[in-house]
């Protein structure tokens, strides 16, 4: 089935596309990309694309919602809005962010960082700021081009380097193992579980 | 009056073309996909109402250029244009690389109440008697062109804009000679100078108001004749820590200030179709957003003085306009067998009445490039 894509952030770009092609779909258009605000105000738009027969994927950070659980964000970001959603559309939240799926792949990072594995986090989707997290990973690195693609420079302000998005979307593209990821991020589980069953 | 249709076959990027066009057209499409050579169809038809069929095309190049190289068997380029579903103008050019172009076929028809008659077929029989004839259109010559002179001075007001600000700063640098239509601006300001005078003032002070919004620091603008070099300069008021502030002309005005002038300037022209290039290029996104509607205003709801206004964009800020509705929007994409250019599907323009979602946000995105987030992974290193 084909599988719009409703994103937060460029990051969320690759991640989603290798997810539902893992799970067996045809990757559609990749609408948003301006951010969670953007995503609580405006995915539940997106809900009448599935009324035209295709899947839409909306994936965004849990974090961010300032919701206490995933029900409460499910109502304000959607069924507030369209009342019982189809089965087609799924919303889902990467626990706690996008970055506690990409450190999941405990192998993966921990090699691609040039870091020792048992620095990473064995339950990602518990950790409180998962991006600062794996920034902090980064100081440990042995390589000079990973450290200053995702280590910000103080002076500038950012939370993260100059270079962070291209270099994790490398990682996404060619390291980062879906398999392994699904061991160690329950939310993730659900969600291609979720995926899977879609028809 | 206003092109209500257009057919194009086997020009330039372009196999096989048909599609309705309203009064505000946004053309939207990838880089390379030809939205430049869309809009530069109604140019050419401009040109070879003014110039000559011959001039229109070595202007560009000759035939082989502007054939497509999608339609491998098919060497005739075709053009086909509906004004106002009253008058259709048809023109195939016939032309091998290194020859002359030739008129194939030339067809206006007008369409009365219950039918439409033609008011030009060729070639006729005078055509064949003397196939020199046919290196010249019926639209060029004002002999041939008076049953539908109508059309052929409509095509001649089409204007073509796309502003370059150093062009307009050192038009001298640019080119010693005025430049045909002036598409790039190198004549703008002594086009202002030239505008008689209640005229250009009355202008100059619309467009003086907006600047005022958009650069506040900049006010008071006029034209001026310098007498030692016979050149026009355009002057406004720079404020700064003086009490008076500076004079300063547009040699010193930014990109952003220069092409809005000129943007606002030719809105406020008189004329036919106006094509405008990424109109939102140094623009900040907030004055951008209020271009929609400014467009908007060239629709005077009559058809005689109604303006058509064709837009070549990739502005977010600037689709994201809710009164831009999905039967504005032609799609250009690119593929094996040339661009194709298509409004949005039905079931695209239901998505976004049921939804809200606007041309931004729901058809811009399917023009995105893909994998283009891998640009940043460009390596510097050889």
């Amino acid at each position: 089935m084909i599988v719009d894509l409703v994103l937060e952030g460029h990051l969320e770009e690759p991640v989603a596309q290798k997810i539902v092609t893992y799970c067996g779909h045809e990757i559609g258009t990749s609408f948003g990309k301006k951010g969670f605000g953007y995503v609580k105000k405006s995915a539940h738009k997106y809900h009448s694309i599935t009324k035209a027969g295709k899947a839409v994927f909306v994936l965004t950070d849990f974090m961010d919602t300032k919701c206490a659980c995933i029900v409460e964000a499910c109502e304000q970001y959607l069924t507030n809005h369209v009342g019982h959603p189809n089965d087609t559309f799924l919303l889902r939240f990467t626990v706690a962010e996008l970055e506690s799926w990409l450190m999941a792949d405990r192998n993966g990072i921990s090699n691609y960082l040039g870091i020792q594995s048992n620095r990473v986090p064995a339950q990602p989707d518990n950790e409180a700021d998962p991006k600062q997290t794996l920034v902090n990973l980064a100081r440990r690195s042995r390589n000079n081009e990973i450290k200053r693609a995702i280590i910000p420079d103080a002076k500038h302000g950012g939370s993260v380097g100059p270079n962070y998005r291209p270099i994790m979307q490398k990682y996404v593209e060619e390291v980062w193992d879906i398999d392994a990821a699904q061991q160690n991020s329950p939310s993730l589980a659900r969600c291609i579980n979720r995926l899977k069953v879609l028809d | 009056m206003i092109f209500s249709r257009i057919q194009l076959k086997n020009w330039k990027n372009f196999k096989d073309v048909d599609v309705q066009l309203n009064n505000r057209m946004f053309v939207i499409g990838p880089n390379a996909a030809g939205k430049s050579n869309f809009l530069d169809v109604f140019n050419f038809l401009s040109d070879v109402a003014s110039d000559g069929l011959e001039k229109a095309v070595n202007s560009r190049n000759g035939v082989s250029a502007l054939r497509c190289l999608a339609a491998r068997k098919v060497t005739d380029i075709s053009i086909k244009v509906w004004i106002d579903d009253v008058w259709t103008y048809e023109l195939v050019i016939k032309g091998k690389k290194g020859t002359e172009p030739r008129v194939e076929k030339e067809v206006v028809r007008k369409q009365y109440k219950k039918s439409s008659r033609a008011i030009i077929s060729r070639p006729d029989k005078e055509d064949k008697k003397d196939s020199e004839r046919l290196t010249q259109t019926a639209l060029e010559q004002v002999n041939a062109n008076k049953p539908f002179r109508e059309v052929a001075t409509f095509f001649k007001t089409v204007s073509y804009r796309h502003i370059l600000p150093q062009v307009v700063r050192s038009p001298r640098d640019f080119s010693p000679v005025s430049v045909t239509d002036d598409p790039f601006g190198r004549d703008l300001v002594s086009q202002i100078w030239n505008t008689p005078s209640r005229t250009r003032k009355s202008r100059l002070k619309k467009i003086n108001d907006v600047l005022q919004i958009a650069v506040p620091q900049l006010s008071d603008l006029t034209v001026d004749m310098d007498q030692p070099t016979g050149l026009a300069h355009l002057e406004t008021r720079y404020q700064h820590w003086r009490l008076h502030g500076a004079r300063q002309n547009e040699a010193a005005f930014s990109d952003g200030t220069l092409r809005l002038l000129a943007l606002l300037w030719s809105l406020l022209e008189t004329g036919g179709p106006l094509l405008l290039e990424e109109p939102e290029l140094s623009l900040h996104d907030e004055i951008v957003r209020q271009l929609p509607a400014m467009f908007a205003k060239l629709d005077r709801g009559r058809k005689r003085t109604t303006r058509q206004v064709i837009i070549s964009t990739h502005s977010y800020a600037m689709l994201e306009d809710p009164g831009v509705g999905p039967g504005e929007v032609l799609i250009l994409a690119p593929g094996d067998n040339g661009t194709e250019v298509n409004p949005p599907e039905d079931t695209d323009i239901e998505i976004m009445q049921e939804s809200g979602l606007s041309v931004a946000e729901y058809l811009l995105p399917k023009t995105n490039p893909h994998n283009a987030t891998r640009l940043t992974l460009f390596d510097y290193d050889s």
